[in-house]
């Protein structure tokens, strides 16, 4: 009983199990990725040359630079897993809090534009697919070509010459809401979440005002990659004989649509996920445009200031959440597509 | 039931001067040319020919499934009660009610990310209302009549856990679960080894005069004809070198291409001979 399910059931337990492992060597990429930064760190922290071997040492020992690199290492992985990632001693802000509040912030936007990016993306396709003829698929094949060609601040900085100084339709690019304006009460963390259920109408439609700029900006730049990736796989499915023998064996349409969307959408979901890759990092340069504060201007910030640790907790934090991400795209892959889960044998006559 | 053929129209097939066209790089390429058949209704007919003759043209012609970039003409084309040259063409086909289809892999044909209860589950609802329970159980009943020992098993397997032979019945337990009033069969057997595609081909024509399915079996194998045909076309580069009845056709070819095929035909017609009794065995 337990062994079969356990037999069922192991492609996923075996997966999330590997996350652990995934995030370990990730952090110790990241110890070993800060420490190749020129320069000495305490040092730069210092602002001068000239400190008392006491005072040099206080500092190395709160970077957690004193002692051998194996010591360095095993106080990095113990500050790493109780989740103590220290204060930061530029502008002594607990590194911790400044990450618990902007990292929300920062998926809040790339998730919207990716939720956007994916249903504009799925509606265009299947339009495509069943009228391949039409106007509009010829428009969304070309868009699909598009694909990268315009980086993400041209289009940011275009879309605020547009639509905020010449037609006067966007708020200014200065934040997430207008001046003046108080946060919503923190209930969620995400900050767009939190005005929804505050129901606080004034806030909520200041940031409409403001976000739907930045969100369509980061949604025009990212749909051409999943549209492109996923037309293609569409193409192939609709054509395989899979589909033809769904069509003969006469089943209702929807049953041979829904056939051809699932052997085709493994490989957009994994495109998905090198999306929100992209989107965490379109959100940085778009937060800088728009004067959003989020993680992005927290790394910008950390960067400019050589913030020791105000950098290793964003790349900690980055990793983590891309390894999160590629987990469900495993997850989702596994699930759409049995033959994609570990020990499943697969002629190779397909 | 052979009971329902007077029920049907009379002929299940009426092709008059098709001409079955691709669109290539360097301009269109003809794959079928005056190709006319006649099929009365539970009838069984043999299309052979060598590989590249164009059967598959007209297979995919008569079931509707040629892709956008294939040209499809006839004087006449009627399929069923389907008129095939007044159907627009689509970019997904629609099935032309009442004709089913099973191809030469299931490998292929089969929908490798679903299970078979479900492939078979949805074929047997169709368009129809019946249950979902009541499919599971019609569906278990479908793979015993194929000749599955344990469709419960199999019921809950995706085709690439199945061997060979096992995916193959369940494609033919799919095909023929809507009772279609035509069944075109494109070289069902050709992936498989001797004994087992006599096997297949036993359970086919045995299944289809049950259900009193007209037949058009595609083969290049001239030899199997003559155990599971009534009347044989041959073609030859798109076209139709001979056509009649299969025993005439076959004793005495009146097209020297005809008689060069049987020439080198392979055993399996002489092997079929001396199984026609053979129960249907589990691969
Ligand atoms: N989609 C296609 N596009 C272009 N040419 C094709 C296509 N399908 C088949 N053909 C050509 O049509 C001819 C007949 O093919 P086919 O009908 O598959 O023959 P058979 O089934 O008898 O082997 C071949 O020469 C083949 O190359
Ligand atoms: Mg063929």
């Amino acid at each position: 009983m337990i062994a079969r399910l356990w037999r069922s059931q192991r492609w996923w337990i075996q997966r999330v199990a590997l996350l652990p492992v995934h995030l370990f060597l990730f952090a110790i990429a990241v110890f070993f990725l800060v420490r190749l930064i020129p320069g000495d760190p305490v040092l730069i922290i210092a602002g001068s040359d000239d400190l008392t071997a006491d005072q040099y040492e206080r500092i190395e020992v709160l970077l957690g630079l004193s002692g051998s690199l194996w010591h360095q290492l095993m106080v990095f992985l113990g500050r790493v897993v109780t989740l103590d990632l220290g204060r930061s001693l530029i502008d002594g802000q607990d590194v911790q809090e400044q990450i618990a509040w902007r990292l929300p912030a920062t998926i809040e936007i790339a998730l919207i534009a990716m939720v956007i990016a994916i249903a504009v993306t799925l509606l265009l396709c299947i339009f495509a697919m069943l009228h391949p003829h039409n106007p509009v698929a010829r428009f969304a094949a070309f868009y699909a070509r598009s694909a990268g060609a315009i980086p993400d601040f041209v289009l940011g900085v275009a879309g605020i010459l547009v639509f905020y100084t010449v037609l006067g339709w966007a708020a200014a690019p200065t934040g997430r809401y207008d001046a003046g304006l108080r946060p919503a009460p923190r209930t969620t963390g995400f900050p767009f979440l939190d005005a929804l259920l505050s129901s606080d109408t004034v806030l909520l439609s200041s940031m409409l005002a403001h976000l739907w700029l930045p969100v369509l900006v980061l949604v025009v730049g990212s749909a051409p990659t999943i549209m492109k990736v996923l037309q293609r796989s569409i193409e192939h499915a609709v054509d395989d004989e899979a589909t033809l023998f769904r069509i003969a064996s006469g089943v209702p349409r929807h049953v041979v649509i829904v056939s051809v969307l699932r052997r085709a959408s493994p490989t957009m979901v994994t495109m998905c996920g090198q999306l929100f890759g992209f989107l965490l990092g379109g959100a940085v340069i778009i937060e800088q445009l728009f004067a959003i504060p989020g993680m992005g201007q927290y790394a910008v910030q950390a960067v400019g200031r050589a913030d020791f640790l105000a950098l290793q907790a964003f790349l900690l934090t980055v990793a983590a959440c891309v390894l999160v991400v590629f987990l469900i795209v495993d997850l989702v892959n596994m699930t759409l597509d049995p033959r994609r889960r570990p020990g499943v044998m697969v002629e190779g006559n397909a | 039931m052979p009971g329902d053929v007077g029920l049907r129209a009379a002929n299940a097939v009426e092709v008059a001067d098709l001409r079955v066209r691709y669109r290539t790089p360097d301009g269109w390429f003809t794959a079928v040319s005056d190709f006319s058949l006649t099929v009365s209704s539970g009838q069984r007919v043999a299309i052979v020919g060598e590989s590249g003759s164009g059967k598959s043209s007209v297979c995919m012609a008569l079931a509707g499934l040629l892709p956008l970039g294939a040209a499809v003409e006839a004087t006449t084309a009627r399929i069923i009660e389907t008129d095939l040259t007044a159907r627009p063409t689509r970019a997904i086909p629609y099935q032309v009610p009442g004709v089913s289809v099973v191809f030469q892999n299931a490998m292929n044909a089969l929908d490798p990310v679903w299970t078979v209860g479900s492939q078979l589950g949805t074929a047997i609802r169709g368009r129809g209302a019946t249950s979902r329970a009541r499919a599971r159980v019609l569906a278990g009943e479908w793979l015993e009549r194929v000749g599955i020992r344990d469709p419960a098993r199999v019921l809950r397997a995706r085709p690439y856990e199945l061997s060979g032979g096992m995916r193959q019945r369940v494609m033919i337990a799919i095909a023929l679960c809507s009772q279609p009033e035509l069944l075109i069969a494109d070289e069902p057997t050709s992936a498989l080894d001797v004994t087992l595609s006599v096997d297949l081909l036993e359970l086919i024509t045995s299944l289809t005069a049950d259900l009193g399915t007209t037949l058009l079996m595609i083969t290049h194998d001239i030899g199997l004809c003559r155990a599971y045909s009534d009347r044989v076309v041959v073609m030859h580069r798109g076209r139709v070198v001979e056509q009649g009845d299969t025993e005439q056709v076959l004793a005495a070819p009146s097209a020297d291409y005809t008689a060069a095929l049987l020439a080198c035909a392979p055993s399996l017609g002489q092997l079929n001979d001396h199984r026609l009794t053979t129960m249907v065995g589990v691969s």
